[in-house]
């Protein structure tokens, strides 16, 4: 009898809760909400999938497919300033709340690259407006009537939202720039502290990396230094900078060694994470840099200009930047001055069994067949792990009408013989200068044989911005020694880089608007000099973009006799 | 009691505004909280509204600059990749009203805007015009990329893209008198070519301003836009 009942109960109990449970999932939750409202805000579709029809200017009709609100405000809610065509933020807690026409809010956004004084006025405008609710969001996006029942102007768009795409935007709205003092650390971002990390992998040399982190130390050191001045007398501007001087913060970088192989990597960056959680993780070095780069994207960590030659090319990422394609990018620029060649005897390409040259041959590989007018042919000599070179494996190949592409380290190609002591009617050589560190390391100039090219994808020689002389003066007075220039000034460009966007960012401490700045400015006069011009624009995602073949003779230093 | 922006003042409270404490707060939001009622009184106008007469777009024609700019070489390269002359565009084009942007396809605020004003009418302009979008970003913008924006826009064949060398772009922008350093600084400006003339329109007009302001320069150039064929 008792048995009975409990079983009775039982039953009862479980159709409850599945019945419950039922109902909890027919009904729209908040993370579904977010969900619809997130892809309305990026890709501007409605929560039944299709694109929100728009009209622009008064009459113009689009579709979301082409306006959205990213588009403009940009993915972290904060705006944009481009074209002079200033775009406020419509985070949560401005949106949501009353806009008073404060200093902070005017001050705050007059860091903003804002450009025209049209843009400038616009900011300076005293504004004020009641707080926005989901019944007035609901009219200013469909009929363009702000919270205080004036106009907007006709650049925003007006959508025609249902009602479950407004519930969805307005649940994630609220999500944008909704950190708080509690949510902070979590990014890396402590009371008095922000926290860096950098990251080397174990082919790292201690010289290259004891470079790199001589320039992370002295301007560490004063940037700290300088904080603690701008502290120390908070109203020392006569301006509005010093309103914001409590959002600065000591910087402190973490050094993050990586051990073992590739595999083990993501365990042993978790395990830094877990210890201590970083604002964006700054330049570092390695030759492979696939699981660094997944792990950024996972955690949305911004992961800034990383010395590596293999960038992910596959597919771009949205937290990591790089300076170039690397290899990719040599391969690409190689396989485009091949093709436009009239007579290109059969490519052979050299490398060491698994190196990074082999995945550089397999980019050239790739993008030569991809042309089906191509007829270059290609085949590869592989050097194996033990193997050592010398004059007997160079003489044959030199000796053959061919296009060599060497995909080799210094210490190989250092084995070339000296090509004016072979005849060199035949073979033409294309060698990466990155592989070889010609930057760092320039050969002797009886070593430049016109049989030679280089894939160069710095500026090219005597041509460098002027900022290179600007960048080594200050690496001189601050005591940094140049052993490594290559990786100590790419080191400063990206210290330069997020000390801009940190002083745009000052107290929106979002990772997301951290990008969104660093694809503004990194076009301003911030090249370190090395490369021939850098850019970056909204999703781009490598810096440099052209690549030079240059013949050897055009690289002999100007003072060396030859 | 805010609610007012103040015709000629806009930076007094930013110039004046003293920070620190909060009494010094206070006491200066009532004192230029009495300044704005009186400001008010003697001429204001409501906040945060689109000024109702204050035009979108200006627009003007540009002197001298249009042998200078479009008869010298800029080589150029279009969407499937085949090089063309940007003078030899303009001549083989000299019949009829020539509409030119410059955008770049990652270009997030300004050039969809700009691009979607083309895209609205160009169903209109079917062999009356062409249209021409030339990439100020070029080194990123390929011909697969400006395909693909293309493809976005429902460009028709009378609307074309460009890209090529940097610095060939940089010179034309130069010359135009729309270069900016940083290409995220970009303005919003459409040219009109008609017979021989050049207008540049900045701003962001409508649909319905664009086709009458080209009604207007065609009739000022005395310029037929009936189709050639």
């Amino acid at each position: 009898m008792f048995l009975r009942e409990s079983l009775i109960c039982s039953m009862i109990k479980a159709t409850t809760f599945l019945l419950l449970l039922f109902l909890d999932l027919s009904k729209p939750t908040l993370a579904n909400d977010f969900q619809i409202g997130k892809r309305f805000y990026e890709k501007g579709l409605l929560a039944d999938s299709t694109p929100v029809s728009v009209i622009l200017q008064g009459d113009i009709k689009a579709n979301g497919h082409l306006i959205n609100c990213a588009s403009c405000h940009r993915s972290s809610g904060y705006g944009d300033g481009e074209g002079g065509n200033y775009v406020p933020p419509i985070t949560g807690p401005v949106l949501f709340n009353e806009y008073a026409p404060e200093r902070q809010h005017i001050f705050r956004n007059l860091y903003q690259d804002v450009q025209t004084p049209a843009t400038r006025a616009q900011v300076h405008d005293l504004k004020q407006r009641a707080a926005y609710n989901e019944q007035l969001l609901n009219r200013a996006i469909t009929s363009g009537i702000n919270s205080d029942d004036e106009q907007l102007s006709l650049s925003m768009p007006r959508f025609m939202l249902d009602k479950a795409t407004l519930k969805g935007l307005t649940v994630y709205l609220k999500s944008l720039g909704a950190q708080n003092l509690d949510s902070l650390p979590k990014i890396g971002v402590e009371p008095d502290i922000l926290h860096f990390a950098t990251i080397f992998t174990p082919d790292v040399n201690p010289a290259e990396k004891a470079a790199i982190m001589a320039v992370f130390n002295a301007y560490l050191k004063r940037k700290n230094f300088n904080t603690i001045a701008a502290q120390k007398k908070p109203n020392y501007s006569s301006g509005y900078k010093s309103d914001f001087v409590y959002a600065q913060r000591q910087w402190q970088l973490h050094e993050w060694q990586l051990t073992g192989s590739a595999e083990q990597w993501p365990k042993q960056l978790a395990a830094f994470y877990q210890a201590k959680s970083v604002f964006s993780v700054l330049g570092g070095k390695g030759q492979r840099w696939q699981a660094i780069h997944d792990f950024c994207e996972q955690r949305s960590l911004p992961c800034l200009f990383p010395n590596t030659p293999l960038p992910v090319t596959a597919k771009a990422g949205e937290y990591t930047l790089y300076f170039s394609k690397g290899l990719q990018g040599e391969a690409d620029s190689l396989a485009t001055h091949l093709q436009s060649l009239d007579d290109v005897s059969p490519v052979v390409q050299i490398y060491r069994a698994n190196s990074v040259g082999e995945v550089a041959a397999r980019f050239l590989d790739n993008r030569l067949s991809k042309k089906q007018s191509s007829k270059i042919t290609s085949s590869d000599l592989i050097i194996t792990e033990q193997q050592r070179l010398g004059a007997a494996f160079w003489e044959p190949l030199l000796a053959q009408k061919k296009t060599l592409v060497l995909w080799l380290d210094r210490d190989d190609f250092d084995t070339l013989p000296s090509l004016s002591s072979i005849n060199l009617q035949q073979a033409s050589i294309f060698v990466s200068a990155s592989l070889i560190d010609l930057k760092n390391k320039p050969l002797s100039p009886q070593r430049y044989n016109k049989a030679l090219s280089f894939i160069w994808p710095w500026a090219l020689p005597n041509h460098e911005p002027k900022r290179l002389y600007r960048a080594r003066a200050w690496m001189r007075s601050r005591g940094v020694p140049m052993t490594h220039e290559l990786e100590q000034l790419n080191t400063f460009f990206v210290l330069n880089v997020v000390d801009y966007a940190m002083h745009d960012l000052l107290d929106r401490f979002s990772r997301e608007y951290s990008i969104e700045i660093i694809e503004r400015i990194t076009e301003n006069a911030l090249n370190p000099g090395l490369y021939r011009s850098m850019s970056l624009g909204p999703k781009q995602r490598f810096a440099v973009k052209k690549y030079s073949i240059l013949n050897a003779p055009l690289l002999i230093p100007e003072n060396s006799n030859r | 009691m805010y609610r007012w922006k103040i015709v000629g003042q806009r930076d007094l409270c930013a110039v004046y505004a003293v920070k620190n404490s909060l009494a010094k707060q206070r006491l200066l939001s009532v004192l230029f909280s009495g300044l704005f009622l009186i400001l008010a009184v003697l001429g204001i106008e409501p906040s945060d509204a689109v000024e109702p007469n204050k035009p979108r777009y200006q627009i003007r024609e540009i002197q001298n600059t249009l042998d200078e700019a479009f008869t010298q070489k800029v080589s150029l390269i279009d969407a499937n990749g085949g090089a063309v002359q940007l003078s030899d565009l303009v001549a083989e084009h000299r019949q009829q009203p020539v509409i030119m942007q410059f955008i770049f396809t990652s270009c997030a605020n300004v050039c969809p805007v700009m691009s979607t004003l083309l895209r609205a009418v160009q169903k209109d302009l079917v062999g009356k015009a062409q249209l021409i979008s030339i990439s100020i970003d070029p080194e990123f913008d390929d011909s697969n990329k400006l395909q693909d924006y293309a493809k976005k826009f429902d460009a028709q064949p009378h609307w074309r893209f460009f890209t090529g060398e940097l610095n060939d772009i940089i010179r034309l922008q130069k010359q135009i008198d729309v270069y900016q350093q940083n290409k995220m600084r970009h303005q919003p400006v459409t040219f009109f070519l008609l017979n021989q003339r050049l207008f540049r329109l900045d701003g962001l007009p409508s649909k319905e301003d664009t086709l009458a302001e080209l009604d207007k320069m065609l009739e000022e150039t005395q310029l037929s836009v009936s189709s050639p064929g």
